[in-house]
């Protein structure tokens, strides 16, 4: 009895004797960085791999479906090498192998290996700066953690922006090799290869350089969207004030402007308060979104609820201020530009406000004049 | 081991199998399997690991296409024919071929005159 593992070649399933199937990845891995400069080394691949089902097929005799590994091995025998027909990355690796065989044992030793700084995302928290330096130095990346928080502490905040700095210029190691590199690993005959392609275009520069600006791009977006978020956390905070002190009496209107008391207030402080935030919690939402590398789909409810509401909260402003404009004018102007709330005197009409009569100042709720200011202006 | 005769002249081989492959496919449209088969006979002989690669060579030097064809068995094969660049290569390969041999030939005389 031998174990069997099922390969799936090209959309095809064969089960092959465990020994078979180790026969077959080496040869396939042997083939595939053969390939490693070639264009079309997936396409290849593919004709390759349906070539090995083509033949796996004819082998299979009526009712077994085992591929035995002396059977993978003719048909592996038939297939032959596989040898790169891109004649200059073809010659490279096989004078880089033919030096290697002359080498003799040497062969086995990594011929060269250089190390460079990366940005390592694979394992990374943030933006995989201290997993490229761990790499580089062969240390812990958490060892390396620890280290820049220590720094931003001694440089009171300004390593953060060295980091970021680091995190936006270093190139981010996304192939084999350039993560082989990352690390130090040995440096293969392929590896060459592929780096001397890599080197040659410029679109390849051109492309490193874009995917740093996208990397500008995106972390400002998520700056941006943060900095929106806590905005909104503060006006947030702000409108409860507001909301508490209307409900506790605190913030009462007098004279002719009392019919704005009660809910009324209550309406007008969440409309302005929906008419603001909205928006920029809209935004916050968008540039968020636009700072993933895979941006989530829009929740249609949700976007419409929002939108919903801030249309609601613009028509209660506009129906508020087409209902109080008047009285709200007409009061503003008894009270030489100035509204008063509670015990407070605020000035929304700067151009009347008289700053030398004691009795008009500011008063303490202060902070709160821009959103009554909001409401003169609908007059 | 006894090393094969042909070893010698294996770097010629390799260098007009281009030219083989182009002349089979210039006699009518064909599968891979059928290139192999034809050249199986020949000092050509080839296998699969050797012609993909070539095949996907040519096709980007626009000397070749391919269509996909049905299979009764299994998933759709490439079927391949000459572009017009392909018929012009084959063409100016031959004649160079020919103008290389007379070449030889004419050194080889010029000597024994």
């Amino acid at each position: 009895m031998r174990k069997v593992t099922t390969v799936n070649l090209n959309g095809r399933a064969y089960q092959l004797e465990d020994s078979a199937y180790e026969k077959l990845q080496a040869y396939l891995h042997q083939a595939e960085a053969t390939l490693a400069g070639n264009p079309d080394r997936a396409e290849v691949m593919i004709d390759i791999e349906q070539a090995i089902a083509d033949k796996c097929e004819r082998v299979l005799e009526r009712g077994k479906n085992v591929v035995t590994t002396k059977q993978l091995s003719d048909i592996l025998e038939q297939m032959g090498e596989v040898e790169d027909s891109n004649e200059a990355a073809a010659d490279e690796a096989h004078t880089a192998k033919d030096s290697a065989k002359t080498k003799g044992k040497a062969s086995a030793e990594p011929e060269s290996s250089t190390k460079r700084l990366f940005v390592v995302r694979e394992g990374s928290m943030i933006l995989g700066v201290a997993q490229g330096i761990g790499a580089y130095l062969g240390v812990d990346a958490n060892l390396v953690r620890i280290v820049f928080i220590i720094l931003t502490f001694v440089t009171s905040g300004f390593w953060i922006l060295v980091y970021i700095l680091l995190g936006v210029i270093l190139p981010s190691a996304k192939t084999e090799a350039e993560l082989a590199e990352a690390y130090g690993k040995p440096v293969t005959a392929q590896d060459i290869v592929e780096r001397a392609r890599e080197r040659v275009p410029d679109s390849e520069s051109l492309k490193r350089f874009s995917d740093a600006a996208m990397r500008v791009l995106r972390l400002t977006a998520k700056i941006t969207s943060i900095a929106l978020y806590s905005i909104f956390g503060i006006i947030t905070s702000v409108w409860i004030l507001v909301l508490g002190q209307l409900m506790m009496g605190n913030l009462d209107f007098r004279d002719q402007l009392a019919v704005l008391n009660g809910w009324h207030s209550w309406v007008a402080v969440t409309a302005v308060y929906a008419a603001v935030s909205i928006p920029i919690i809209g935004i916050a939402r968008l540039l968020y979104r636009c700072s993933e590398e895979r941006p989530q789909a829009t929740n249609v409810a949700v976007e419409t609820g929002f939108g919903l509401a801030w249309g609601l909260a613009v028509t209660a402003l506009i129906m508020l201020g087409v209902g109080y404009g008047h009285t709200f004018a007409d009061y503003v102007d008894q009270h030489q530009g100035y509204l008063d709330i509670g015990d407070s005197h605020i000035c929304v009409d700067s151009t009347r406000c008289d700053t030398n009569n004691p009795e008009y100042r500011f008063g303490p709720e202060s902070e709160q004049e821009p959103e009554f200011r909001f409401e003169s202006q609908q007059q | 081991m006894v090393r094969d005769p042909q070893d010698n002249y294996s770097q010629f081989r390799k260098g007009l199998l281009e030219v083989a492959v182009l002349s089979i496919i210039s006699a009518h449209e064909v599968y891979a399997a059928d290139i192999l088969e034809q050249l199986s006979d020949t000092e050509f002989k080839t296998a699969e690991g050797t012609l993909y690669p070539l095949l996907s060579k040519m096709k980007r030097d626009e000397l070749l296409d391919y269509s996909w064809a049905e299979s009764t068995t299994g998933p759709p094969r490439k079927y391949y024919k000459l572009t017009s660049g392909g018929k012009l290569r084959l063409q100016d390969s031959q004649d160079y071929i020919t103008k290389l041999t007379t070449t030889i030939q004419e050194l080889g005389g010029a000597r024994h005159a």
